[in-house]
C-alpha cells in the first residue's frame, strides 16, 4: 500500500499497483529504492492534487494491472493509431463539465498518465471536431482577440492552404 | 494591453497542442482563427506543422512508414532552438509593461532582454533592455530598434555583440532557399555602414532546399552562419548543416572552401551544435552531442584548426552528460573555451552532474591532454532542508563575466513554496590560487534560499545579483533581484 498526501493534506491509502499506473509516482517510489515487493507504508509526498485526484484515482483503480504504455518513441507512434474512438467505460468516466476535464488533463499530464491523458484531450478534439472556430471558443469561452484586420489576414491564408 | 483572460489560460499551450493533434488535419488551420494563443501555436509547433505536411503531401496514411525522420528533425531542431523559447512561458511575467505591442518572442542573450515584437506591415520591431550589471559599459538601459525585416527571421536566432553595439539578422528569400545577412547599430537601429560596405554576406542554396534555421553567432571581427536545411521534398533522409564564416569589415570569406560543401553530414539526424568558438581568426570549436543516446562513442566536439583544409580533430567525449551550454568568451579572453555539461536528471536522488572544460587558449593546440575539470553536484546537497518534500530542479542557467564563470542551479518544491538557489563560481581567481598549490576546489558556490511562495521561473542572473520572477496569489506578478 502507498500513502498519497494531496497538496491539501488530504491522505489516500492506495494499492502499489493502482499508483504505479501514475509514471511519476512510479519513478518517486523506484527512485526512493522501493520495489514493488517490499510491503507496507510509503509516504507518497505531496502532490498538487485536489478534487480531480478522486477521479483520477477512480481511472487508475479501473485501469489497474494493464501494461503501461511503453515510452519508446516509434512504438507508442506506431500503436498510436488516429483512433479518436473511446472506450466505453472510459467514455462514461470523462463524462464531466469542462472545468473538471480540464483539471483532470492537468492531473494526467502531472501525474504522467498518458492513457488518461490521451482521453482527455481525444474527449476535448471531439467536442472541437467539425465545430467552426466561432462555435469552439464559445465552447470554451475563448474572447476573440484578432483585429477584424487580422481575422481577415487569417482567412486569406487558410483560403490559400487548402486550395490543392 | 492587458488581454482578457481566456478560459484557455487553465490549460497550457502543451496541451493544447496534444488536443490539436487529435483534431482532423484539415479542420486545423481553421483553429487559428479561435483567438492569438491558438494562432500562434499552430504556427509554432513542431508537430502540428509535420502532421499538416504530411496531410498536404497526401502521405497521412504511410504516416508510420515515412519513418519518423521529418518529425524527429522538427524535434531536435526544436529541441536545438528552444533553449530561448522557453522564456516564452514568462513574457507576461518579465514585462511589467510591455515596451512592445504584440510581443512574439523574448529571450535574454548577453546581459539583454530582447524583445521581439510584430507591429504588422511585415516588419518586426526588437526593444532592448539592459539587465543590470556594472560590468557592461554602455550608458543607455534600453532603446527600441523598429522596422527590421521581419518574417525572414522568425524562429531564426539573432547575433548581437554588445561591445560594437551590433546586431545582426539573417533576411532570407520568400521562398526560403537563400539567405543575406544584415547589420544594424543597435543604439539606433541604422544599418551598419551600408552604403561604405561593398560587399553582400550571403548564400543561395537550390531552390529544393529549404533552410531551416539560421543561427548567427557575432564577435570582433567575424560572424558566423550555421545553417540548417532540409530537403524540401518531404522526402525522409538527413538536412545539412552548414558553418559560414564572414570578416564582416572585410567581407572577406573564411572557409571559403567550405561553402559548397557539407561541413557536417547527418547533423541533423545525429546531432545537436551548442556553440561555436572563435579565436584569432583562425580557430573555430564546434560542440555538439547526440541528443538521443546519451551513450556517446562519437567525440561530440570538434577543433577545426587553421590551415588550408580545417582539418577537424576530435576533442573530449563528455561521458553520459549532455552538453548544456558552450560558453562563448569573447567576454573572458584568458579564459579560454568553456562548456558545460549536464547529466540529466535520472531519478529524483540526483539532480544533475555539472562537468566543466575549461580550455585555456595559448594551450589550445594541446588542449587534449590539459582539459577537464569535472565537479559532481549530488542531490544529498539539498537533503538538509527542514521539511522533506519534493523538489523539482530549476533549469541550469550559465553566464561568463570576465574571470568568472557563473553557473546557477537550484529546485523548488511542487507546491511552489519554497525555492533554493545556488550560484557556482568556477573562476579563475581560485584556479590561479590551486596553480600555487594552495589546494581549494575548483569553484566557489553562493546559496539562497528563496522563501518566496510560487516561484515562478529564473529570470536571469548577472555579475551582481539574480533576477527570479513569482506569481503572487492575486494573479499578479513580481520580480525580485538577488545581490550575489
Amino acid at each position: 500500500m502507498v500513502l498519497l498526501v494531496t497538496s491539501d493534506n488530504k491522505n489516500f491509502v492506495v494499492d502499489r499497483e493502482v499508483a504505479d499506473r501514475s509514471v511519476f509516482v512510479k519513478n518517486t517510489l523506484e527512485a526512493r529504492g522501493l520495489s514493488i515487493a517490499t510491503p507496507p507504508m510509503l509516504n507518497g509526498g505531496c502532490f498538487e492534487l485536489t478534487s480531480p485526484f478522486l477521479q483520477v484515482l477512480e481511472y487508475c483503480q479501473h485501469h489497474r494491472g494493464e501494461p503501461l504504455p511503453t515510452t519508446d518513441d516509434a512504438n507508442a507512434d506506431e500503436n498510436r493509431k488516429r483512433t479518436t474512438d473511446i472506450g466505453e467505460w472510459d467514455r462514461k468516466f470523462i463524462t464531466v463539465d469542462h472545468e473538471m476535464l480540464f483539471e483532470i488533463i492537468l492531473a494526467a499530464n502531472y501525474l504522467d498518465i498518458k492513457p488518461l491523458l490521451d482521453v482527455g484531450c481525444k474527449t476535448i478534439g471531439n467536442m472541437v471536431k467539425g465545430k467552426s472556430p466561432e462555435e469552439v471558443r464559445k465552447l470554451f469561452d475563448i474572447v476573440n482577440d484578432f483585429t477584424p484586420e487580422e481575422e481577415a489576414q487569417i482567412k486569406k491564408e487558410n483560403e490559400w492552404a487548402e486550395d490543392p | 494591453m492587458e488581454k482578457p483572460p481566456a478560459h484557455r489560460e487553465t490549460l497550457p499551450s502543451e496541451l493544447w497542442e496534444e488536443i490539436i493533434l487529435w483534431l482532423p488535419p484539415g479542420e486545423i488551420p481553421p483553429m487559428r482563427l479561435v483567438n492569438r494563443d491558438f494562432s500562434e501555436l499552430i504556427d509554432s509547433s513542431p508537430a502540428i506543422k509535420y502532421r499538416l505536411e504530411l496531410f498536404s503531401a497526401g502521405l497521412e496514411e504511410r504516416a508510420a512508414e515515412v519513418k519518423s525522420a521529418i518529425r524527429d528533425r522538427l524535434q531536435k531542431l526544436d529541441a536545438y532552438c528552444s533553449r530561448w523559447e522557453r522564456f516564452n512561458h514568462a513574457k507576461r511575467t518579465l514585462l511589467g509593461q510591455p515596451p512592445l505591442s504584440n510581443i512574439r518572442r523574448v529571450y535574454i542573450d548577453q546581459g539583454f532582454l530582447i524583445c521581439i515584437g510584430d507591429p504588422g506591415g511585415g516588419t518586426e520591431d526588437v526593444h532592448f533592455t539592459r539587465l543590470p550589471s556594472p560590468a557592461m559599459e554602455i550608458s543607455h538601459e534600453e532603446w527600441t530598434i523598429r522596422g527590421l525585416p521581419a518574417s525572414s527571421t522568425r524562429g531564426h536566432k539573432w547575433a548581437i555583440h554588445p561591445p560594437s553595439n551590433l546586431l545582426a539578422t539573417p533576411v532570407l528569400s520568400e521562398a526560403e532557399s537563400s539567405f543575406r545577412i544584415e547589420m544594424f547599430r543597435m543604439s539606433d537601429g541604422k544599418r551598419y555602414f551600408d552604403a561604405v560596405r561593398p560587399f553582400v554576406m550571403e548564400k543561395k542554396y537550390w531552390p529544393q532546399t529549404r533552410i531551416v534555421r539560421v543561427h548567427l553567432q557575432l564577435t570582433g571581427h567575424r560572424l558566423a552562419a550555421l545553417v540548417l536545411t532540409a530537403p524540401r521534398d518531404l522526402s525522409p533522409g538527413p538536412g545539412t548543416g552548414d558553418l559560414f564564416v564572414w570578416d564582416w569589415m572585410t567581407g572577406r570569406k573564411y572557409l571559403e572552401h567550405l561553402h559548397a560543401q557539407t561541413l557536417i553530414p547527418d547533423f541533423i539526424d545525429e546531432y545537436r551544435l551548442i556553440g561555436t568558438v572563435f579565436r584569432d581568426q583562425k580557430i573555430i570549436l564546434i560542440l555538439w552531442d547526440s541528443s538521443s543516446d546519451c551513450n556517446l562513442q562519437d567525440p561530440p566536439g570538434l577543433i577545426f584548426e587553421p590551415g588550408p583544409d580545417y582539418v577537424g580533430i576530435p576533442i573530449t567525449n563528455f561521458g553520459n552528460c549532455e552538453v548544456h551550454h558552450v560558453l562563448p568568451f569573447y567576454e573572458s579572453p584568458s579564459m579560454g573555451i568553456i562548456a558545460l555539461a549536464v547529466r540529466r536528471r535520472q531519478s529524483c536522488s540526483e539532480v544533475a552532474t555539472i562537468r566543466t572544460l575549461i580550455v585555456p587558449v595559448k594551450t589550445l593546440a594541446s588542449f587534449a591532454s590539459r582539459m577537464g575539470t569535472v565537479e559532481c553536484i549530488p542531490w544529498q546537497d539539498w537533503q538538509h532542508l527542514a521539511t522533506p518534500i519534493e523538489l523539482r530542479p530549476i533549469p541550469l542557467h550559465t553566464r561568463i563575466l570576465h574571470s568568472q564563470v557563473l553557473c546557477v542551479y537550484g529546485a523548488q518544491d511542487p507546491a511552489q513554496t519554497a525555492s533554493i538557489l545556488r550560484v557556482y563560481d568556477f573562476s579563475l581567481r581560485s584556479r590561479r590560487r590551486k596553480a600555487k598549490g594552495e589546494s581549494l576546489p575548483p569553484y566557489t558556490t553562493q546559496e539562497f534560499q528563496l522563501d518566496i511562495a510560487h516561484h515562478k521561473s529564473l529570470f536571469g542572473f548577472t555579475e551582481s545579483g539574480v533576477v527570479v520572477t513569482s506569481n503572487t496569489p492575486d494573479g499578479g506578478k513580481e520580480r525580485h533581484f538577488w545581490t550575489t
